[in-house]
């Protein structure tokens, strides 16, 4: 009887242990949650958030002696509005101090047709001139954007030799990872631009922007 | 029920006797960025394939110059069907329909002569002409009719949907599609009948108008008050990849688009008044639209992006 209890408990904390847990990404804004499509007021501006995706790719977690404890090399499309979100084991997620990741995915998978899964272009994601994937979609409205609608189209990948931009996040065992967005409203001129669309020096100097706003607490 | 093949299509076809370079040609063209002011956007940039050539997830297309149109990229389906095309129907020609995207200054934002000068430098772009025509002078005319070549080829019918009708073995409607399917003759098909799934014509759906975007639609081109409102009735083939929908994209999916149908109360159209939907027959309905989707035409390697040695 006591064996079969201990067996039962060893079984309850194993399979809760390997249990997937989300590592969830949240927008922040004056320590608000940013909602989609919900109005943010921020130094006067009137912003609505509509879309906030990014791929992430060689995801990878570290504990407190800054070990590598799991990684997942496969790009992993989070949508901050959306209920998807980074599946990790729990137990690896409770011992996670930081995690470090590529913004995007490898430029290998530039110039050729959207892949599967993921990657399948209907994730409106995929750049359809040839150029293979945006790092980052960021959509909304601003008060000052001179665009139909006030809208804001910033689709963001880095230019140059460097195919990523590499993001290391705190979480100190966390399950939730905010991205204040703070900085980058304070720096970005949504009258001046608008929008982003393509590769070039704005939109590598945007994304490194974002970079620096993940795991601020 | 007549079979989109057998059908007799609306765009004179001997026009255009087969002609394989000049297909090549126009596919490599469609996929060219080189036909827009910045070289970043092609006609696929908002025609993708493997989402029904249409703009998915985007609710009005953007341009070259990072503007925006006021409309949504249309699905490029079974086109030589047609008699006019975009949402207002203002070309009538699909030799013409290329001509309106590359050169207005919301889309590619190109003259004639800017493509020309840049197509005359461009990387083995004679030697296409030259296969596709017999010598290398690149001009308009070339240039629209071997876009015209490629859009001839878009057409789509081999859906599960098609397989039913011809009855092909091993295929039939699960019960939650046949219900859906008769759903859908009772209640749709006046407007996106069978089996183009469109009557080509101008219709209000009762969608109200957008003061910022100002589209008034056919009114636009015809001035005439009957016409307010009134958008082409778009294809329904592949729609469930081709979100969102309507216009000005307002719905994001197939399930807002028939909750729009399910909730509308100011029916004006008979076709309108028809309309009842129950939830159970939405479920259905929206199984049916699925079977819609022909996988065969969203991954056909002729249509996709051509091989860089082209």
């Amino acid at each position: 009887m006591r064996k079969l209890l201990l067996q039962s408990i060893f079984v309850f904390f194993f399979v809760n242990g390997l249990k997937a847990q989300n590592l969830q990404f949240e927008l922040e804004v004056n320590d608000q949650v940013v909602q989609k499509n919900t109005p943010i007021y921020f130094k006067g501006d009137t912003i609505r958030i509509t879309s906030f995706k990014f791929y992430m790719t060689n995801f990878e977690c570290y504990d407190d002696a800054a070990h590598l404890i799991w990684e997942q090399k496969k790009p992993i499309l989070l949508d901050v509005f959306s209920t998807n979100s980074c599946q990790v084991p729990a137990h690896i997620l409770a011992k996670t101090q930081f995690v470090n990741f590529d913004l995007g995915c490898d430029t290998t998978l530039s110039g050729m047709p959207p892949l599967t899964g993921e990657l399948s272009a209907s994730k409106g994601m995929f750049w359809t001139w040839k150029e293979g994937y945006m790092s980052i979609h960021f959509e909304g409205t601003h008060n000052l954007s001179p665009q139909p609608k006030h809208q804001f189209v910033l689709h963001l990948a880095p230019s140059g030799e460097a195919p990523f931009t590499k993001v290391v996040a705190p979480t100190n065992g966390n399950s939730v990872i905010r991205i204040s967005l703070d900085e980058f409203l304070i720096q970005h001129s949504f009258a001046a631009f608008p929008t982003v669309m393509e590769i070039n020096e704005m939109s590598t100097n945007l994304l490194y922007l974002i970079t620096q706003s993940f795991g601020t607490n | 029920m007549a079979e989109i093949r057998t059908m007799k299509p609306f765009v004179n076809l001997t026009k255009y006797p087969k002609n394989e370079a000049a297909f090549e040609l126009g596919r490599f063209l469609f996929y060219s960025p080189l036909l827009s002011k910045m070289n970043n956007t092609s006609c696929a940039t908002c025609h993708l394939q493997t989402t029904g050539f249409s703009h998915v997830d985007h609710q009005t297309s953007h341009g070259t110059n990072g503007t925006f149109s006021n409309r949504n990229a249309p699905s490029l389906v079974n086109l030589i069907w047609k008699k006019s095309y975009m949402w207002d129907g203002r070309i009538t020609s699909l030799y013409e329909l290329s001509r309106s995207p590359i050169t207005s200054e919301l889309e590619m934002d190109m003259t004639f002569e800017e493509i020309i000068s840049k197509l005359n430098l461009a990387y083995k772009v004679k030697e296409k002409f030259t296969a596709a025509y017999g010598d290398s002078l690149i001009s308009e005319e070339r240039i629209l009719k071997a876009l015209t070549y490629y859009l001839i080829e878009l057409n789509s019918s081999n859906s599960k949907y098609d397989k039913v009708m011809r009855k092909e073995a091993g295929w039939s409607f699960t019960p939650s599609e046949a219900n859906g399917y008769l759903v859908f003759k009772q209640q749709c098909a006046s407007c996106h009948t069978e089996p183009l799934f469109t009557t080509n014509r101008f219709e209000f759906n009762g969608l109200t108008y957008d003061p910022e975007l100002k589209d008034k639609g056919r009114m636009e081109i015809t001035g005439k008050q009957k016409d307010y409102m009134r958008f082409a009735i778009p294809s329904l083939r592949n729609v469930a990849t081709s979100f969102p929908y309507m216009h000005d994209g307002r719905f994001e999916t197939l399930d807002a688009v028939l909750d729009h149908y399910q909730q509308l109360k100011h029916k004006s159209s008979k076709a309108l008044q028809k309309i009842q939907l129950s939830d159970e027959a939405k479920h259905d309905l929206k199984d049916f639209l699925l079977t819609l989707t022909d996988t065969i035409y969203l991954t056909n390697q002729r249509l996709g992006y051509p091989p860089n040695d082209l």
